[in-house]
């Protein structure tokens, strides 16, 4: 796919995403203009409760987009930024997803100026630096990772390799149903079940 | 059963955040997430399962790489207070390095299949056979040489108690080259045959009384 494709792509979707923004009820004016009365603004108090209420998702949502946990901080900065400009112009009762469509939006322009280095991003997370940088935030605690490794345990072996070949290794479904000569689809299963089994036994706990 | 529809969004953003969605999949999928609350959240919960499923597996893979080195350090045995021979202290060394090499940063250790992780099993039990196997080698082996030494020492000092015995009894002396003319001459004088013995010969042989020898041999 070419960059001018890729550039047209991104427009679309950052298009699409800034239209759903305005449509949630909003004052029309853009939200990302700048031009309201700083008197109307959200106050830095309530930014601050909204980040420490919605900042966590709002950057583990991010870095499930662009796939980098640096950028994901900067565009959850950027981000809260653009909340406290305009995030007096959502309701309450909305104010979370409209914070989730700007990030989205943030994202996807993020992503169009650095489109180029997408494969460079994917290698970034087969050597396993995610692993590293889990340890520096607060998307992953300490007794989290303690109870998923006996989670983990207890999936069937076939189940518990595919995980473990895809998320620690990296390799892609493709790859590992090559390897152990079994279906596309097989290994996708195994991996939705045991998916769903952690997910259940984590929401559990 | 069906999944349900949390189950099958669960699954479409785990798909989408491990980048396995097709290009059109993708574009689709995030066309939704600017209009669907429940999707972001459903994308943000497989984001933050993805990264502890990664910390958890890596922390299970170090746990995996330890246990069996620290059996080898045990079975090479470094027993404190107690002389320390060299094929052990060797194993110790040689487990020390293994461990260094295999405790990798975790980002560069490979998961192996079961049969793999079997095979290394199996080498690591090869290993600590080897290193046992020295350990009784070389310890058998300074075993047998200290008793040889001892046996030696034992077989010198009889030796030697026998020579100097036997020395005494013959009288021996010890013979210096520089006087080995002079003690030709006196083993020359030693050896000549005595006078009343060449008699004796010469009278019994011209018939002299036994009485006259009895004379003689009084003189």
């Amino acid at each position: 796919m070419t960059l001018a494709t890729d550039d047209t792509r991104f427009a679309n979707l950052a298009m699409t995403a800034s239209d759903a923004a305005d449509s949630d009820g909003m004052n029309p004016e853009d939200p990302n203009s700048g031009s309201l009365d700083s008197g109307a603004r959200l106050s830095p108090d309530k930014v601050d409760q909204l980040y420490a209420e919605y900042g966590t998702e709002v950057q583990a949502f991010l870095v499930g987009v662009l796939r980098d946990r640096t950028a994901a901080q900067d565009v959850c900065q950027m981000t809260f930024g653009r909340v406290l400009e305009a995030g007096h112009t959502a309701r309450d009762e909305t104010i979370k997803g409209w914070i989730f469509k700007v990030a989205l939006r943030e994202a996807l322009v993020y992503r169009r100026q650095t489109a180029r280095h997408d494969r460079h991003l994917k290698q970034y997370s087969r050597d396993g630096t995610w692993v590293q940088e889990a340890e520096e935030d607060d998307l992953v605690r300490n007794e989290d990772v303690a109870r998923l490794r006996q989670l983990l345990n207890q999936l069937p072996p076939d189940q518990q390799h595919v995980v473990r070949q895809r998320i620690y290794d990296g390799k892609t479904f493709a790859e590992i149903a090559a390897e152990l000569n079994v279906p596309l689809g097989t290994v996708l299963t195994r991996m939705r079940l045991a998916l769903e089994k952690v997910r259940k036994w984590f929401g559990k706990g | 059963m069906a999944p349900n529809v949390d189950d099958r969004l669960s699954w479409l953003a785990m798909q989408y955040v491990l980048g396995e969605l097709s290009d059109a999949d993708r574009d689709q999928f995030e066309i939704r997430l600017a209009d669907d609350l429940a999707a972001c959240e459903a994308v943000a919960q497989a984001s933050r399962l993805q990264l502890a499923l990664q910390a958890a597996i890596a922390s299970s893979v170090a746990v995996q790489i330890r246990a069996p080195l620290d059996r080898l350090r045990q079975e090479s045995g470094v027993i404190p207070g107690l002389p320390q021979s060299r094929s052990a202290t060797g194993c110790t060394v040689i487990a020390e390095e293994i461990e260094s090499s295999a405790i990798q940063p975790v980002d560069c250790v490979d998961i192996k299949t079961r049969s793999q992780r079997s095979w290394q099993a199996v080498g690591a039990a090869v290993v600590a056979v080897a290193c046992l196997f020295m350990v009784m080698i070389f310890g058998w082996r300074d075993g047998a040489d200290s008793d040889r030494s001892r046996v030696a020492s034992h077989s010198d000092q009889a030796a030697l108690e026998l020579v100097s015995r036997w020395r005494t009894e013959m009288k021996f002396t010890d013979v210096d080259s520089d006087d080995l003319d002079d003690d030709v001459h006196d083993n020359a004088a030693d050896m000549a045959i005595p006078a009343w013995l060449l008699a004796g010969v010469s009278l019994e042989k011209h018939g002299v009384v036994d009485s006259q020898l009895e004379d003689l041999q009084d003189n």
